[in-house]
């Protein structure tokens, strides 16, 4: 969804909300996703997702609502982060739920080759994916 | 395969921390997907409507509704479609990872 949509799309939230409503929005921070390879005491970092467009939309859904603030439609009543951990039995188990999941994930070359070398070297094959989330309670003006 | 969303509940937690009070309210979740967020927060609202888009994911949620949920409905329609034809107001939405 392109930024013009969303506030188009936060706007129509706006209307269909009987006044002095909420809207809470959930989606991800913008920071880079990690693999990360659980051992048992510590962890160890496998790399980085990529997304082919560079996590914008992220970054555009914070001005959208930024914006629909702006216009006087909505008052930030509280924020809070958290992380989102996606646990699978092993890398490749990973590697296909992204597949179906998330069409603009992008696993480059060095990190397939990491989560095979890592995976040899401490005999572990569960795999955790973790997403920094945001998290707001808008109130409706 | 097995994969597993959010086992440590993180997400339930940070919504049950916002500032609000859930009962008694009308809710709409946009982009509910196979219902996995709302079946962790529809029992404290009074009724939640539920809107998907994909086919797929909103029969997997229609296929995993636990009993004690005739509350919630399902529809599968996008968000353009729903918010031109709907005429009730709601006390709160919910963007579940839709806006972006």
């Amino acid at each position: 969804m392109q930024a013009e949509s969303m506030v188009h799309a936060l706007e129509q939230i706006h209307s269909l909300l009987n006044p002095g409503a909420f809207l809470i929005d959930i989606h991800p921070n913008g920071k880079l996703v990690e693999f990360i390879l659980p051992l048992d005491q510590r962890e160890q970092r496998i790399g980085y997702l990529q997304e082919s467009d560079d996590y914008i939309e992220y970054r555009q859904a914070d001005e959208a609502i930024q914006t629909v603030i702006k216009k006087g439609l909505f008052q930030v009543e509280g924020t809070g982060e958290f992380e989102f951990l996606v646990h699978a039995d092993s890398f490749d188990d990973l590697k296909t739920y992204l597949e179906e999941k998330w069409s603009d994930a992008v696993i480059t070359d060095e990190v397939n080759a990491n989560a095979k070398k890592l995976e040899a070297e401490y005999g572990v094959k569960k795999t955790i994916l973790r997403e920094r989330i945001k998290i707001g309670l808008l109130k409706q003006l | 395969m097995t994969v597993t969303l959010d086992p440590e509940h993180n997400e339930t937690h940070a919504l049950f921390n916002l500032p609000i009070t859930w009962i008694g309210l009308s809710t709409l979740e946009i982009g509910s997907g196979d219902g996995r967020l709302t079946w962790r927060y529809a029992k404290k609202a009074a009724r939640v409507i539920a809107i998907e888009p994909d086919a797929k994911a909103h029969q997997a949620a229609l296929a995993d509704r636990p009993r004690g949920f005739e509350h919630v409905k399902f529809l599968n329609v996008g968000f353009d479609d729903f918010a031109k034809r709907h005429k009730e107001k709601f006390d709160l939405a919910i963007l579940s990872w839709s806006l972006c």
